[in-house]
């Protein structure tokens, strides 16, 4: 029974999560704009980001809403254990109000992998409203485990991003991703699905759950200035290395999101001029200023140049943002290359063409992973096709091709079967002696499975890394291909059609039948949780614990005959 | 069973205590990033209180032991020494810092006095809170803009924490009623977020003597300088043709370089930060820009060649649209300008 001290502690610990939910959220509103230098012209990753914040920040609103109720609830039980029963409907109420919006909270997240129409899973959940007042309340329970797909969804998701991101930036995503973790423990233990075995209500263990979490998910978010610091390299749109003497060394133009490369600018200035613009900006300063001293940065409404120094050489960066990470790339950048190539920069005028080849390869590997994220690294010049090209090209339309499933479908077929699965399994169990909690767990097991299968299907075919929708829009890849398949030789040509039909028809095939055996799978766990598992293990235990947990509605309900 | 109103008491006292514990996470982190004094000495405030919420706590509803009030009284007395020895330090006589040496010696007096002597002489806490609001309203009229907006908003936290204080006072409590206790825990809240967010915004304590980061000033016309002028020394540009040509030409160079058709907003050099804006008004199809050269790229300083341009494109408009090539009316009448740029005195 709960005794004072802990009611005491336990409500303080609502009020106190509810205060850092709500700064969370209106910090993630505050940030939603970014307001980073640069920005003006990257409508797509604007309207990205600001997504991902507002998804964000609903879900922390929301879920303070839900802790709202949650405190009211820890009161009205309080009340309740002490003073009489009356209050226990005002208790389930306040319950369940508190559950709806923890649910709607994790439905909200659905909006930050990309669409307004994944919001779907919050508009099932207002469609089950109704049942909140008027069903029967195991209806409603079966709610408290949408809680589950919906933030394993989020989590894969989430984990996936914290791959492509590095160290620091890794770091503090982590905490976040370790934070929402936690949140969904919390959450859990909230709602009655651990009611059966630990009188969770009588302890502060959700309190401790969710503080550690706001603290948690607080920092990380608090310690990443802007979302764009997870693919710096999207911003970059030229690399120069220029030798003190004006000479330049190597110019690499990254080419990322076609949508990006700017129509109404005229060509870039030659790279010559361009080296010996930035020295001249540099040599005029100096004598403006009498001072001694180096030229770090210029910024321009849309453009900025990031200027770095090693001994020997300067690095220039022509970015479209500023951020601090971009300028340890590129010093980190500049001392590799004074160190490998020391020699040849002090006795040589320019760089031999191998050389060239190995920083252009450098440059290209230190980029491709946070590029691959968003959209496509083209060098400038055309490699010329030979055999293992051709098969490269291939590979890159196998890589685009849309056979992975993007994280919007797969939440959708996800919610589907999920929902048709709970209503199958409330169906089921109306006219059978199984338990709520049984069913329940097998839909556990089940959102287990497909959390596997998701994970096959991101290694299998590499998705979520690439933009998703790049192939649709980008047909010069496939065309390049099919360009270069066709000034092979007969033999070669044919393999490669061969190859490409194989990518085309055979794996969206393996797709759909992993599909059909992971639902017959998934069938066969239902099935074997209900009536092999469960059953002989702990059938005795769950029926006590039912009966405990259902006990106050059955009261209600004998009180609510009497009044009759 | 807990009554419900200590309940609500306790909780407010909790949510104050965090949120100013946050606060002071927040100030330290800023600091341990920025390194700047203003950081610390907000850490320092905001720790002060939340101890002493925490002592008010223990007086309140565990044990009424005087220690408890003396500690704090201490630390808010701490907190608003620290407000003082801020602005004495920064202020612009640099001499001994009189009002932070008798603040520390009531806190002495506070600590080691009889109780009885010490409750009184714990009224001098409003002598230090008064020395506060004076600095504020000082500091108030040497800014402009964002930072002045931000002192405004501290002068009305501040305000409103005393206001909340008060309500929470030992006196106001037995006469009103223990929800006073709430109530005023609540007001200070709402005082210390506002008084944190004033100051986490102006960021720097710099942006209080901005007058000491400006050098030197340009306007530049067609590629041409009017105007060079040595905020820093106080007097025209020698050689402003040619250095005001330079700059003219790194300008465009910049550009060129961007492929744009306006001049960068902001170059950093070394040390020195040119902040470069662009005039609202066309004279014949090209628009001045204005280059201030300063060691501290500050928030008010943008604003203040924002409205040094302004000025400046209304006061010469006429010269400006037939003009011919002679910079002697802006070298002439100009002087006043610079007053945007001078600290106001009296």
């Amino acid at each position: 029974m709960m005794n004072d001290l802990i009611y005491i502690i336990k409500l303080c610990g609502e009020a106190i999560i509810i205060l850092l939910a709500i700064e969370i959220a209106f910090y993630l509103f505050a940030n939603r704009k970014d307001q980073s230098k640069g920005s003006k012209h990257l409508k797509e990753q604007k309207k990205g980001t600001t997504r991902i914040y507002t998804g964000f920040f609903l879900f922390f609103l929301l879920t303070a809403l839900g802790y709202v109720f949650y405190g009211v609830k820890i009161y009205f039980w309080y009340l309740y254990s002490t003073t009489g029963v009356l209050k226990a409907q005002g208790f389930y109420l306040v319950n369940n109000i508190g559950l709806l919006l923890f649910i709607y909270a994790f439905s909200s997240i659905s909006l930050v992998l990309g669409s307004k129409r994944t919001f779907l899973p919050g508009l099932v959940i207002l469609l089950a409203l109704p049942i909140l007042f008027c069903g029967p309340l195991w209806v409603f329970n079966i709610l408290d485990y949408l809680i589950i797909p919906l933030s394993i969804i989020f989590f894969v998701i989430f984990l996936n991003f914290i791959f492509i991101t590095k160290r620091r930036l890794r770091r503090n995503f982590f905490s976040i991703f370790l934070g929402f973790i936690l949140l969904l423990g919390g959450c859990i233990t909230s709602t009655q699905i651990l009611d059966p075995f630990i009188q969770l209500i009588d302890y502060p263990i959700t309190e401790g759950f969710m503080l550690i979490s706001l603290i948690l998910i607080g920092f990380g978010f608090t310690s990443i200035s802007s979302l764009k610091e997870a693919f710096p390299a999207a911003f970059i749109e030229e690399l120069y290395l220029i030798k003190g003497n004006g000479t330049i060394l190597l110019r690499y133009q990254f080419r990322t999101q076609p949508t990006n490369i700017s129509k109404e600018n005229p060509p870039q200035m030659d790279e010559e001029t361009f080296a010996s613009s930035v020295l001249g900006i540099e040599e005029v300063l100096r004598e403006i200023s009498s001072a001694q001293g180096l030229l770090k940065t210029v910024v321009h409404q849309s453009k900025i140049l990031i200027v770095e120094r090693a001994s020997q050489i300067m690095g220039v960066f022509l970015t479209r943002v500023e951020l601090g990470v971009l300028r340890s790339h590129l010093l980190n950048l500049l001392l590799e290359v004074e160190t490998n190539f020391l020699n040849e920069i002090q006795t040589q005028e320019t760089l031999a063409p191998s050389s060239r080849a190995i920083l252009i390869a450098k440059a290209s590997a230190w980029f491709k992973d946070d590029l691959r994220k968003v959209g496509d690294l083209t060098l400038k010049d055309k490699p010329k096709p030979t055999l293992g090209r051709l098969f490269k090209a291939s590979n890159v339309i196998f890589e685009k091709f849309p056979v992975r499933i993007s994280p919007i479908k797969f939440l959708s077929i996800y919610i589907a079967l999920i929902v048709i699965q709970v209503l199958v399994l409330v169906f089921e169990i109306k006219g059978s002696a199984i338990s709520i909690s049984q069913g329940l767990l097998g839909l556990l097991l089940l959102n287990g499975v497909f959390l596997v299968f998701y994970l096959i299907n991101k290694y299998l075919v590499r998705a979520y890394n690439s933009n998703v929708d790049a192939i649709f829009k980008n047909i010069r890849l496939q065309s390049e291909g099919i360009e270069l398949a066709k000034e092979q030789p007969f033999p070669y040509r044919a393999l490669f059609y061969a190859y490409l039909v194989g990518c085309l028809v055979v794996l969206p095939l393996t797709f759909i039948v992993c599909v059909i055996l992971l639902n017959l799978i998934m069938s066969f766990i239902i099935i074997a949780g209900k009536f092999v598992i469960f059953d002989g293990i702990l059938t005795a235990e769950f029926s006590v614990n039912l009966a405990k947990f259902l006990r106050v509605n059955l009261f209600l309900h004998e009180m609510s005959q009497n009044n009759n | 069973m807990i009554s419900e109103i200590i309940t609500l008491d306790i909780i407010c006292l909790v949510i104050v205590t965090v949120l100013l514990m946050e606060m002071a996470g927040l100030f330290l982190k800023q600091y341990l990033k920025s390194r700047e004094l203003l950081s610390l000495l907000l850490t320092i405030i905001s720790c002060a209180f939340c101890i002493s919420g925490i002592f008010y706590f223990l007086r309140f509803f565990v044990i009424g032991d005087p220690f408890f009030y003396r500690m704090e009284v201490v630390l808010r007395f701490i907190s608003f020494t620290t407000f003082v020895f801020m602005f004495e330090r920064k202020g612009r006589e640099k001499s001994f810092p009189i009002l932070t040496v008798l603040c520390v010696a009531c806190i002495l007096a506070i600590f080691l006095l009889p109780y009885d002597l010490a409750y009184f002489l714990g009224f001098t806490i409003y002598g230090a809170a008064l020395a506060v609001l004076w600095f504020l309203i000082r500091t108030y009229r040497n800014t402009d803009g964002r930072v002045r907006h931000n002192i405004v908003r501290a002068i009305i936290g501040g305000f409103i924490l005393g206001l909340g204080i008060g309500l929470s006072a030992d006196y106001v409590v037995q006469l009103g009623g223990q929800y006073l206790i709430a109530v005023g825990l609540i007001v200070q809240l709402i005082g210390m977020i506002l008084l944190g967010l004033s100051f986490y915004g102006i960021r720097t304590t710099d942006e209080f003597l901005w007058y000491l980061e400006v050098k030197d000033l340009f306007v530049i016309f067609n590629s041409v300088c009017l105007y060079a002028y040595s905020i820093e020394q106080d007097s025209n540009l020698k050689e402003a043709d040619l250095y005001g040509g330079g700059l003219a030409s790194v300008l465009f160079v910049a550009q060129s370089i961007m492929n744009s058709q306006e001049p960068p907003e902001h170059i950093v050099y070394q040390n020195l930060n040119f902040i470069v804006r662009l005039g609202t008004q066309k004279f014949s199809n090209n628009c001045l820009i204005a280059v201030l050269i300063v060691k501290k790229n500050l928030s008010i300083l943008h604003e203040k060649l924002e409205k040094f341009l302004d000025t400046f494109e209304n006061q010469f408009k006429d010269v400006l649209i037939h003009w011919t090539g002679d910079t002697e009316p802006f070298l002439k009448n100009s002087g006043n300008l610079n007053q945007i740029f001078r600290l106001r005195t009296g």
